[in-house]
């Protein structure tokens, strides 16, 4: 508030552009069409801070970030198939596989290909169903003490009850003492869903405790929570991939790993929201339920799908 | 290097690229949405996609080409969610009743702006800055340049007619 007495004459634009004057008092002080003026220039000014001090050096790193996750999606299919040859089969569920990176003699991987699915029991009873194109790492020296895996991908989780089970992916955590949970990481998505009993999520720092039917997703940083119709377990096990409130990429994903396509680089926006679901055994079928509900013409020659916007 | 040959794949390149166009695109941005976060997101995907086209995008077009790509990003944005459009939020007390398109913040205003506040004479500049980037109080800014409290109003006060008068009528 102003004192009355105080001269202003020459500093009042000073004390409004601060806040130290309010618009109506500022109004009398002006005409109007300086009024308006004063008022664009204010919140131009506003940008002009925004625009000056915004942390580029962050923005880039992001850039990077995100560009280094669409490399690192491109280049992961190739390892499995290198040494897929000098595998040795222990049991019938077990397959020992040489990681690039990690050379741990206890490791057991287990991986599924394109349009496959895998149920893994594991040391304690507890199994696990992996969805198309995934992977499912642990110690076998450490289990009794250390029920920790590592997922790539999609799997379907029924734990026995016992010592703490944790699922470790590259965007968040799921820990659990018993019970059932699907989770799904892809590059930057990130997605846990209860089933049955209780389950806890930690993901860029943030902690989350499911219950049956509740599902929290982390996309790209964003993470928001939701329910899903009470089921008893999730529907991709029975041939059929549904989706609720996902980016089109993450649709698309799945469509490749199902049914070993790959799509040509695309102009669409693949940020736009789909819900629905496609049945994992015909190509054809699903193409048209996923696309023609988001007016996109989709084109299939030897594999590989062309997407284009519908005028 | 020739203009022409130069690739916007190589990391020096692109962080030449990134380094010269993001305060322009950022500005492009912030002429259409006041979002920071939606903003942030646009104009970082914007550049990612500059990378995922590299081998196609001619060096001497990029920054058309991160325009175009901006702008489509952020209309299929605003398509499919509710976005907050450039409206400008007035305050508490104002009584204006100016309908939101009149208050939209161009980009030629935002570019124009700028031009405006680096030409201030010096002494005005400074204190223009380090109240409205630095976020300082005019007494602490008394106190660094060592004048008086309405000294600083002062220079402050006719920064602000300066700009008034440059910038002419909207």
């Amino acid at each position: 508030m102003t004192a009355k007495n105080e001269n202003i004459e020459d500093t009042f634009l000073a004390k409004w552009i601060a806040d130290e004057l309010s618009d109506t008092e500022f109004k009398q002080l002006v005409s109007e069409a300086d009024y308006l003026a004063y008022q664009k220039m204010k919140e131009g000014i506003n940008v002009y801070q925004h625009i000056e001090t915004a942390d580029n050096d962050f923005t880039l790193k992001q850039v990077k970030k995100k560009i280094s996750s669409i490399n690192t999606k491109k280049k992961s299919p190739k390892v499995i198939s290198i040494y897929y040859k000098a595998a040795i089969a222990v049991a019938a569920s077990l397959i020992l596989l040489f990681g690039l990176n990690n050379f741990f003699f206890n490791d057991v991987i287990n991986s599924t290909n394109f349009g496959e699915q895998q149920t893994i029991t594991l040391l304690d009873g507890s199994e696990v169903i992996l969805n198309a194109k995934s992977s499912l790492t642990y110690n076998k020296k450490d289990w009794a003490t250390n029920r920790e895996v590592s997922l790539e991908g999609e799997g379907f989780f029924k734990v026995k009850k016992g010592s703490t089970f944790t699922v470790n992916t590259t965007n968040g955590s799921v820990i659990v003492l018993g019970t059932q949970f699907n989770v799904l990481n892809n590059s930057n998505f990130f997605e846990t869903t209860c089933y049955q009993g209780k389950v806890s999520v930690v993901s860029d720092e943030q902690k989350f405790v499911l219950t049956p039917t509740m599902r929290v997703t982390n996309n790209n940083g964003i993470i928001t929570s939701s329910t899903i119709q009470p089921n008893q377990n999730p529907t991709w096990i029975d041939g059929i991939s549904s989706f609720k409130a996902v980016p089109l990429k993450q649709v698309i994903l799945a469509l490749e790993k199902q049914f070993n396509i790959s799509f040509k680089p695309y102009n669409i926006d693949d940020s736009v929201i789909f819900t629905g679901s496609f049945h994992n055994k015909n190509l054809k079928s699903a193409l048209a339920s996923v696309f023609e509900t988001v007016q996109i013409n989709y084109t299939v020659k030897n594999n590989i799908v062309t997407l284009e916007r519908q005028p | 290097m020739a203009e022409k040959s130069k690739n916007v794949c190589e990391e020096d390149v692109f962080n030449h690229v990134f380094n010269t166009y993001i305060k322009d695109v950022r500005r492009f941005i912030y002429s259409k949405t006041r979002d920071l976060e939606l903003a942030e997101d646009i104009v970082q995907d914007a550049f990612v996609k500059i990378w995922e086209n590299c081998e196609t995008v001619i060096f001497a077009k990029v920054k058309n080409f991160l325009f175009t790509i901006a702008n489509n990003l952020f209309l299929n944005i605003t398509k499919h969610n509710k976005v907050k459009h450039n409206y400008i939020q007035n305050n508490t007390n104002t009584s204006t009743n100016q309908s939101p398109e009149f208050l939209l913040l161009e980009e030629e205003f935002l570019h124009k702006l700028e031009q405006t506040i680096a030409s201030l004479p010096e002494t005005q500049r400074e204190v223009f800055l380090l109240s409205r980037i630095e976020k300082m109080k005019y007494k602490d800014i008394a106190t660094q340049l060592g004048i008086s409290l309405k000294a600083v109003e002062k220079r402050m006060h006719k920064a602000l007619i300066i700009m008034r008068e440059e910038i002419g009528d909207i």
